[in-house]
This record gives structure tokens, C-alpha cells and sequence, in this order.
């Protein structure tokens, strides 16, 4: 990816005013270019088919379905593609959702005109955005679910009905997110924990990742604790 | 027996004489076989012989006190020893070399025999010296050697010993051809052995089957009792078709006499315990009473061990006697075949037992055979039949309250089921409600209030864009504040903080104000384990920074919490305007809310700034 090259964005939002202003502040940031906007489902699908983009920023309800199914084609059929959800109120359940989904982060519908390039660039750095509430709901969903792979978390156990071979989080991610459930900003959590403003933001984005990969481990787990599926574990072999 | 030819009678007499006599009285029935045309080719009877008391190991010389006696001779009856040795002695007519092959019968003797044909030992049936073969219940057929051409007659010379208490004797015997001997002699070895064998073994596999039952099951005694009575029993039938045994005499006797007499105690206790009549005391009083007949038995020693047993089966019987007239009583509530088999075989086994009786005190044949034997198997089938029904029973009522148990259970399980159900489905709805109520309120007092405040603005015509701008912010934070609400766990001051912050901190940036967040970790805030105090807390909060963003004119803004002295202490502190009646309009109401929140609100003039400090209290 060129650093110089604008990033081309799609927008898929059904309400025009609020279309033509996220138009408006991805057109008119420099770094940023409008490839496309969408006022329905399934002129974004056709489009997409047929087009390449480096982001894709999407309304999570739409008069012809929910975003939901073409943010997980998306991730399959375009994986270089980023989403990010236009959310009224960035609730915890609705975000995680279309973060397990695939999006890598969210932007408030009310936000201001710089906020919105600021965002989409943040995500072009790697970053994502996150709130105490998403923080606080993460820690609770790992907590009891893995051990984080590194040594200094070895007092931790396995909780029974814990999710087998699914990413746990580190030491580290585990204390960016508890700052950030007490409210500190990234630059706060960047100073208490002495590292930089990027390595904050890529916690988050690797956070997020996992958590993607979770949801799909435990997707597999259930299957697979249903019968539904025949895994094949050759590690779990005799001798 | 249409061809055998009578000796006896006619020549009866001659018998009683001297030596010389005894010859020709022999010549006699060897002239009178010759006349019947039969000599070497029919069976004859042979009841009138001579006999000598000798407890000589060879035959007594001719010229000894040989007696005529007649067959069967029954010691007991004419008053001899029942015990000892008597020789008896017979004359056969020589059969041509050309005929078959002859032997001698004997259906009945008792209990040990030896042969000598022409003061020559005949190849003897069984052991002869001690313990002696028992010959008491089994028919004896002795080959006989071939003649001396010439000789007019065989000289035929019988021992017979019996031990005390044996019922020693001999019954009428036959001679002729071994060909039609042997055929009589299986057929009657059948029925007193093979068929006696068969008997056993099946009162054995009855008892021993029941003994097993038993000793898996233990409270149930009746089996116990049932299955070693009839094992016993079968034990002791050892004595009819065990002749070569492997003890002594006396002590092989004791034994059978003492595996009767427990076998009977053994039945009766069965019967009793069957119909729940055994109590415990005359339970210990029979086992008792088994004992001390062992001993009696034991000490009764050479004297013979039928009068001590007669005299220990008394009571016995008339204790077994009532037991199976309680075991009648018992059958007759149980099915009408049970019932009527029972009665049916019961008297069968009473007859059966009269019969034997009856031999054994000599009113019948010496040579009759016993029926106990083979009617007993019938009483012990029956009763074994009669006791898999009673298990059998049990077992389908058993299963049958299983079933209705398991039916009840499960009706039971559902009700319980559905008593949850609609628990759950109560509670259920009952939260619903709650929260609905709880969303309302905070619609009613956060969003609703500021939006119709908006209205209110436009239609008078009276506020700025800006002032109505800032209205509808307040409405949609306050939306977005309420949902974050629906999620706060119940006392985390620190979650509450943080989403005012998040919610929040745009406003200020906007405002131009520096916000310093100074959060620590806080204790759990008891106060907000309440319905609706989470919310209220957050309501307190936000129109206190509202105000500040409107009133203030702050540039800067310290947000600070921290555990206090037994409360978690909040301080908003601004750089801005202090403490004036615009500043904070509704003080008065927010003390209230500080107050309802069990909350303290104080707040501090810093000229510039002012300081709101909100104590929550610890306790609970």
C-alpha cells in the first residue's frame, strides 16, 4: 500500500443528508477519495463485485437488509477491503458484533466533519476505535475463556466451558484494555504504560482481530460440541 | 415269573433232618426239577433252603446244625440278632454242559452277600472285608461256574452278613439261565439305583441352586432353609445306591441319620419361615435342637442308631407335621393349581413316607421297595416351583411400582417443570417491566425532557442556533448516556466515570476546555446495587458538567475520584466563574438527587473555579 495514493472509500448509507455529508468529508480530506456511494444493499453488493476499495463505510441498517452478511462477504471475497459501521449511539453489543463480523471499527453518526477522515485515517494507521464500555465488555469475554499464551499470566486457569484453541490476550492488551474500561484516552494509556501513541492503537486492531478469530473459534467449538462437525485433532493422538 | 417252578412246600420236610437227610432232600429237588423237563432252561424260585447262625469265614462242614428255613427270612421277626452272620444253603440240579450259561438271583438281601458253589467262592459283588459292600437295596446276580461233568447237583452255599441296626435277612431267590436273569436283575437295578441316582441328583441341583439364591439374598431365609434341606436330604439318599462307601460302617450309618434328621429339621424350619411363622426363639431352639441330636446320635455308638433316631425324629415329625399343615394353610391363598398340586403331592409324599414306615417295621414284603425316594423329588419340584412363582410375582409387582413410580415421578417432574416455567416466565416479565419502566423514566427525565426544551425554543423563536444546537446535544448524550446505563454493572463507579467521559469529552473538546482525568481504581459503591441509582448518579453527574459547559466559561477541567474515608470521593473541579446563582440553577435539586443517592454534595468557591465534591458513601 502506498502511503502517497489516496484511499479510496465507499460509502453505503440509506439516509441522503447523512450520505452526502460522509461524502463530503471523505471528498474533502486530501488523503482520503470517494470511489463510490450507495444508498441500498444491493447496489453495494453489484458494486463491490465488480470494483476494488480500501474501505467500505457502511450503515448497519438498510431498507433492503442489515449490513451484517456483506460485512462477512466482504472479509472473505475482499480481505484487503476495511469496514467500518456507522453507529448512532456505538453501543458495546452492536459494535462487537460487527467486529466479530469483520469491521475493524465504528464511527458515530453524529461526528463532525474532521472527525471523520480523522477516524478512517486512524484505521488506514491500524488503528481502531474503541470505547470503555467495548473495553469493558472484551475483558469480560476473555476473562475465563483463555490463557493468554505468555508466562507472567500463568496463575490464570482455564474456566470449564472455555473456548480450546482460540487467541487469548497478552499481558499487555489485557492491561490497555483496562485502562481504557476506566476511561483513560489512547495517549493516557500510551504514557501510563511508557509506549507510543501507534503500539496503543495496534493493540486495539490486534484485539479486535482476535476477537473476529474467537468468534469463529467458538462458532467451531459449538459445532463441534453439537456433533455437527467431524474435527480432526491429530495432536490429541496416543503416543 | 409264569415259568418258574415251585420247590418249596412239597418238600418243605425233608429239609429238617441230619446230613443224610439233607441229601436226599437235595436229591428230592434235583428229581423234582429233572420231572418238570425245566432243569438249565427255566428260572426257579428257591424259598425253602437250609441255614446255620456262624460267623465262619468258609462254608460250615454238612455235618453242622444246618436248619431248614424258609424264604424271605427276616432276622428281626423270629427274634435272632439283628446283627451277625447266617449261612444258608441250596441244592441246584446240574444242568447238561451243552446249556446256557446259569446264574443266581438274589432280588433282596441285606445287607452283604458272598457265594460258594461247590465249596468254591464265587467271584464276589463288592468289597467283603470292612467296610463291607452294602448289598441292602440293590439286587445281586452271581454267574454261576460251569459243573463238574457227572456231578447229579451243585452245592450252593450263601453268606450273609449285616452290621447293627440293619435290617439283615434274606428273600426267596431265583435260578436259571443267566440270559433270562439279567434282564430281571437291570430292569430291578433301574428302579432301586439308576432311578434313585436320578432323584438325587435332582433334589441336589434344587437345593443347591436355592442355597446360591440365598446366599445372594440374604433376608430370605425360607430359601435358605428350603435349598440345604432338600441337599441334605439328597445327601442322605446316598444310602440307597452307594454300595462301596468310603467309612466305616457305623460312621457312614451316623452320617445318613444325621443328614435325615437335619434335613427334616432343615424343611420344616423352611415351612415355617415360608409363612412368616418362625419365631426367633424357636428358631435358635431348633438349631439347638440339631445339635444336641447330633450329639445323641454320636454318643448312641454301637448300639444301633435307629431307636435314638426314631426317638429324635418324634418331635421332629410332629414339628414338620404342623409346619406343612401351616404351608397348606398358606398355598390355599395362592393360585388353585398351586394349590390344588400341593395337596395332591403332600398326600403322595405322606403315603409314600406310611409305605416305607411300614416296611421298615415289617408289616410289608421284606423285598418291597421303598417310594420316598422317588415320590420326594416331586414334593421338592413343587415346592420349588411354588417358590420361583412367589419370586416371579414379586418381581413383576416389583417392576409394576416401578413403573407407576417412574409415571409418578415424571408426572411430578413436569408439574415441578411447569411451576418453573411459569416462575421463570413470571420473573421474566417482571424484568421486563422493570426496565421498561426504568428506560421510560430515564427517556422522561433525560432525552424527552431536553427535546421538548428544544421545542419549546423554536416555537417561541427566542433561542440562537447555537443555544438550540447545544438543547439537542444534550437530548441525543443524554440517549446515548442512558443506553450505555442499560449495560453498567450495578456499584462500578469506575464503568459510570468512564462512559460519562467518553460520552462527554467531544462537548469539551469542543468547548475549548483541557479535561485532566485523575480516576482511580474505586471499591464497589454499595449505593448503586439499587434500582435506578446507577442512573440517577450518572443524571447528578452530567447536568453538573452540562452546567459547567454552559455557565462556566472554564478553560480547564479536573475530573477526580478516589476511595476517601469510607466513601468514594468525586470532585469536579473548573478554572472557571465560582459560585453564583446562574452558575448552578438547579443546586437546590441536585442536592436532592446527592440526598436520595444516600450522597453527600458540597461544593467549594476557588475564585476562579468551583469545586463540586460528591461523597458516596461505603456503608451499607
Amino acid at each position: 500500500m502506498s502511503a502517497s495514493r489516496p484511499w479510496r472509500v465507499a460509502v453505503l448509507e440509506d439516509d441522503a443528508e447523512t450520505r452526502q455529508f460522509f461524502c463530503a468529508s471523505v471528498a474533502g480530506h486530501d488523503q482520503l477519495s470517494l470511489a463510490a456511494d450507495f444508498g441500498t444493499l444491493g447496489q453495494a453488493r453489484d458494486w463491490l463485485a465488480r470494483h476494488e476499495v480500501d474501505l467500505l463505510l457502511t450503515d448497519l441498517a438498510l431498507p433492503d437488509g442489515s449490513a451484517m452478511s456483506l460485512i462477512r462477504a466482504l472479509k472473505t471475497q475482499r480481505p484487503h477491503c476495511e469496514v467500518m459501521v456507522v453507529s448512532v449511539f456505538g453501543d458495546e453489543d452492536t459494535v462487537l458484533a460487527c467486529i466479530e463480523a469483520g469491521a475493524v471499527g465504528y464511527l458515530h453518526k453524529d461526528a463532525g466533519t474532521d472527525d471523520v477522515a480523522r477516524v478512517i485515517l486512524e484505521v488506514r494507521a491500524g488503528g481502531s476505535p474503541i470505547s470503555p464500555m467495548i473495553a469493558r465488555k472484551l475483558l469480560q469475554r476473555w476473562r475465563g475463556a483463555t490463557v493468554p499464551a505468555a508466562p507472567s499470566a500463568g496463575a490464570e486457569s482455564v474456566a470449564p466451558g472455555s473456548v480450546p484453541e482460540s487467541p487469548g490476550l497478552t499481558p499487555r492488551e489485557t492491561d490497555v484494555l483496562q485502562l481504557i474500561a476506566r476511561g483513560f484516552s489512547y495517549a493516557e494509556v500510551g504514557r501510563l504504560l511508557a509506549v507510543g501513541l501507534p503500539t496503543v492503537q495496534s493493540h486495539i486492531r490486534n484485539i479486535y482481530g482476535k476477537l473476529a478469530v474467537h468468534s469463529r473459534g467458538e462458532a467451531v467449538f459449538e459445532a463441534s460440541r453439537l456433533g455437527l462437525l467431524d474435527i480432526v485433532r491429530p495432536a490429541a493422538r496416543d503416543g | 415269573m409264569a415259568d418258574a417252578t415251585r420247590l418249596g412246600r412239597a418238600t418243605a420236610h425233608r429239609w429238617c433232618a441230619t446230613a443224610r437227610r439233607w441229601r436226599a432232600g437235595a436229591a428230592a429237588a434235583v428229581l423234582a426239577l429233572a420231572g418238570s423237563g425245566l432243569a438249565g432252561e427255566a428260572v426257579v424260585e428257591i424259598d425253602a433252603v437250609l441255614a446255620i447262625e456262624a460267623d465262619m469265614d468258609a462254608p460250615p462242614p454238612e455235618a453242622a446244625a444246618w436248619q431248614p428255613r424258609r424264604l424271605p427270612d427276616r432276622w428281626q421277626e423270629r427274634g435272632a440278632p439283628r446283627a451277625g452272620t447266617v449261612w444258608y444253603a441250596v441244592e441246584l440240579p446240574a444242568s447238561p454242559p451243552s446249556s446256557a450259561p446259569q446264574a443266581l438271583w438274589l432280588p433282596k438281601v441285606s445287607m452283604h452277600a458272598a457265594l460258594w458253589v461247590d465249596g468254591r467262592p464265587v467271584r464276589p459283588l463288592g468289597a467283603s472285608a470292612q467296610p463291607r459292600a452294602r448289598h441292602w437295596n440293590t439286587p445281586l446276580l452271581f454267574e454261576l461256574p460251569p459243573g463238574e461233568a457227572g456231578a447229579p447237583a451243585r452245592r450252593v452255599q450263601l453268606q450273609v452278613k449285616a452290621e447293627p441296626g440293619h435290617d439283615g435277612g434274606l428273600a426267596p431267590l431265583r435260578a436259571g439261565p443267566a440270559s433270562a436273569l439279567q434282564s430281571r436283575h437291570a430292569s430291578l437295578g433301574f428302579w432301586r439305583r439308576t432311578a434313585v441316582a436320578a432323584s438325587i441328583a435332582f433334589g441336589l441341583s434344587i437345593g443347591l441352586v436355592f442355597v446360591l439364591v440365598w446366599l445372594r439374598q440374604r433376608d430370605q431365609p425360607a430359601w435358605g432353609y428350603f435349598g440345604s434341606g432338600a441337599a441334605l436330604w439328597s445327601v442322605s439318599n446316598l444310602n440307597f445306591v452307594v454300595q462301596d462307601v468310603p467309612l466305616a460302617d457305623r460312621a457312614w450309618e451316623l452320617a445318613v441319620h444325621l443328614t435325615t434328621f437335619w434335613a427334616l429339621l432343615l424343611m420344616s424350619l423352611f415351612a415355617l419361615s415360608l409363612t412368616n411363622r418362625l419365631p426367633r426363639r424357636l428358631e435358635r431352639g431348633a438349631w439347638a435342637y440339631a445339635l444336641l441330636g447330633a450329639a445323641g446320635l454320636w454318643a448312641a455308638g454301637d448300639r444301633g442308631l435307629s431307636t435314638p433316631t426314631a426317638a429324635l425324629m418324634l418331635p421332629v415329625l410332629a414339628f414338620g407335621g404342623w409346619s406343612m399343615a401351616t404351608v397348606v394353610g398358606w398355598v390355599r391363598r395362592r393360585t388353585s393349581t398351586d394349590h390344588l398340586l400341593f395337596a395332591a403331592v403332600a398326600a403322595l409324599t405322606l403315603g409314600a413316607a406310611g409305605h416305607d414306615w411300614l416296611i421298615k417295621a415289617g408289616h410289608l414284603a421284606y423285598a418291597q421297595p421303598y417310594l420316598l425316594p422317588f415320590v420326594a423329588p416331586l414334593l421338592l419340584g413343587l415346592l420349588a416351583w411354588i417358590l420361583a412363582g412367589d419370586y416371579a410375582h414379586t418381581r413383576v409387582e416389583l417392576a409394576h411400582a416401578n413403573r407407576s413410580l417412574d409415571a409418578r415421578l415424571r408426572a411430578r417432574e413436569e408439574e415441578l417443570q411447569q411451576a418453573f416455567a411459569r416462575q421463570a416466565q413470571a420473573e421474566r416479565e417482571a424484568a421486563a417491566a422493570q426496565e421498561r419502566a426504568r428506560i421510560l423514566r430515564d427517556m422522561h427525565d433525560g432525552a424527552g425532557a431536553h427535546l421538548s426544551t428544544a421545542l419549546r425554543q423554536i416555537e417561541r423563536g427566542t433561542a440562537t442556533s447555537a443555544q438550540l444546537a447545544a438543547t439537542l446535544r444534550d437530548a441525543l448524550d443524554q440517549l446515548k448516556l442512558s443506553i450505555d446505563a442499560l449495560n453498567l454493572p450495578p456499584g462500578d463507579v469506575n464503568a459510570l466515570l468512564a462512559s460519562l467521559r467518553y460520552r462527554m469529552e467531544p462537548r469539551l473538546a469542543q468547548a475549548g476546555i483541557t479535561l485532566a482525568w485523575q480516576v482511580e481504581p474505586l471499591p464497589p459503591w454499595p449505593g448503586g446495587q439499587a434500582e435506578g441509582r446507577m442512573q440517577s448518579l450518572q443524571f447528578l453527574l452530567f447536568e453538573a458538567l452540562s452546567n459547567m459547559l454552559q455557565h462556566a466559561a472554564a478553560t480547564r477541567l479536573r475530573l477526580g475520584a478516589a476511595p476517601g474515608d469510607g466513601c468514594i470521593r468525586i470532585v469536579l473541579a473548573d478554572n472557571g466563574r465560582g459560585l453564583a446563582p446562574e452558575r448552578l440553577p438547579r443546586l437546590a435539586a441536585m442536592r436532592e438527587r446527592a440526598a436520595a443517592l444516600q450522597a453527600r454534595l458540597t461544593t467549594q468557591d476557588a475564585q476562579p473555579g468551583l469545586a463540586l465534591t460528591l461523597e458516596l458513601s461505603l456503608g451499607p
